[in-house]
């Protein structure tokens, strides 16, 4: 039976030449924090110390290091795979060849977006943002219960934000139709 | 010690208790935490989808403290590292530095790097210290053994945060739990992700994740965990019963921040901190005989 892993990588699946774009990797390491992922050398270090990966055995970061230095871009921006790193620095702390995995897994995820790939539950924080300039809304009684503490009062006010936004031209780049700016 | 206080997003919606806790250890122990409305999101779950703009938001919040003059101390961990990381990079690389400047130009703010960003927890550790804060014990939680959960980005990426602690052999936390006279629970576990950043993807991965962490304070006999980080909370105080119910067993830790346990061996009341009475007698109910 062919199965398919969270890689988009068949069971049986060989991964022939004319599939793969050798610029990818390039791409990746024109990202600010990108840059590391040409000095891997593939020990797997990542892999051992990877609390995600403990529990679920397709997350294997060094297979997707292997995959983007192959050029598998489709597979690997259009995969769940890179979404599920937890930025918990283990193996960016352990890396022998400091290659910031963390950052190149913030990279790969960008570049996603970037494609028109961003995870639908992870996309809903910008529109949150946008309006409340907090990751959630801040009502009454939130309020309420902050001054019985004696706390200061929360006015939520988005406006800053949303100036970043425009600039950034995050609506575009969300939308996959950003392609040629930003990348720090 | 003046800082201005930056709450984020997760402690003022589900975490109050911290906040409070916070400012009033802080004020016994001469640590002025002064509130500050302008500040918004620090960026981090953004990061996920564009790091240009998360970065952006972190390097906002930092000019904004200091156009104040005054450094920011931190309560969320996924914030410390979010604003540190921005600080750091923007002194140490010029495009990063000229991009982001560009992004925050619209707002009229300008990043200038005269301030520094500190967890709660390590300016206890680093600047108060132990032993002051030991001669203002009144209430000694000796005889409670109390398990300290890191969380990830209080201590990692390690080069960005001067070294204040080792990345997977840290003591600061050890530290602040024996200076209210209980003992620290060693366990290897205790630097592990929780998983709260990947929550939105599924709640089964950081389940797992957590039981991990829960079942080695089980196996060193925890009696109460205490953590510093707003999301560790959710996945071990929150989520703890859910957890349990899967893995058959009824872990039975009580989660405090680590302000709140500080507080109490101060004689803070239960109310003052933004505990219930209750809370606290299930977990401290032998140790500390009075509590009102």
């Amino acid at each position: 039976m062919t199965v398919t892993d969270k890689n988009n990588v068949k069971s049986d699946e060989i991964i022939t030449a004319d599939q793969l774009d050798l610029n990818f990797k390039y791409e990746v390491a024109e990202e600010i924090g990108g840059e590391g992922i040409l000095q891997c050398f593939q020990c797997g270090t990542c892999t051992a110390t990877c609390p995600v990966r403990k529990f679920d055995p397709d997350f294997n970061v060094r297979r997707v290091i292997r995959l983007t230095l192959l050029g598998a871009k489709e597979k690997v921006l259009t995969s769940d795979f890179v979404w599920m790193c937890s930025t918990c620095y283990s193996c960016y702390e352990l890396c022998p060849q400091n290659v910031k995995i963390t950052d190149v897994m913030t990279a790969l995820k960008n570049l996603a977006v970037k494609n028109g790939h961003a995870h639908p539950n992870v996309k809903v924080h910008i529109p949150i943002l946008e309006e409340f300039g907090h990751l959630g809304e801040i009502t009454e009684f939130e309020n309420t219960i902050r001054e019985k503490h004696g706390l200061h009062e929360i006015v939520q006010n988005p406006d800053k934000v949303k100036l970043i936004f425009e600039k950034r031209k995050l609506k575009l780049f969300m939308e996959g139709k950003l392609k040629d700016e930003g990348g720090v | 010690m003046d800082y201005l206080l930056y709450t984020g997003c997760t402690v003022p919606l589900r975490a109050v208790g911290y906040e409070v806790a916070a400012i009033k250890v802080g004020k016994a122990l001469g640590v002025n935490l002064l509130p500050m409305e302008e500040f918004t999101c620090c960026g981090y779950p953004i990061t996920f989808l564009d790091n240009d703009s998360s970065m952006a938001l972190a390097v906002l919040n930092i000019c904004l403290a200091e156009e104040k003059g005054l450094n920011i101390a931190t309560l969320c961990n996924s914030c410390t590292g979010n604003l540190t990381k921005a600080n750091y990079r923007m002194k140490t690389e010029e495009k990063f530095r000229n991009r982001i400047n560009e992004l925050i130009s619209p707002t009229g703010h300008q990043w200038k790097g005269t301030i520094e960003i500190k967890h709660f927890a390590r300016i206890l550790y680093e600047d108060v210290g132990e032993e002051k804060m030991k001669a203002r014990v009144t209430k000694s939680l000796a005889g409670s053994n109390i398990a300290p959960m890191y969380g990830c980005h209080y201590l990692k990426p390690s080069k960005i945060y001067d070294g204040f602690d080792h990345p997977d052999h840290p003591k600061s936390m050890e530290t602040l739990i024996e200076a209210t006279g209980a003992k620290p629970v060693e366990y290897v576990e205790k630097t592990l992700c929780c998983g709260g950043p990947i929550l939105a993807l599924g709640e089964e991965m950081p389940m797992n994740m957590s039981q991990r962490i829960l079942d080695g304070m089980k196996r060193e006999k925890a009696d109460v965990a205490v953590v510093v980080c707003p999301f560790c909370n959710v996945m071990m105080g929150e989520y703890q019963s859910t957890i349990g119910d899967k893995a058959g067993t009824e872990y039975g830790i009580p989660t405090f921040y680590m302000p709140q346990i500080i507080g109490l061996a101060f004689g803070f009341t239960p109310k003052e901190l933004g505990l219930k009475k209750k809370q606290v007698k299930k977990a401290f109910g032998d140790i500390l005989e009075e509590v009102e």
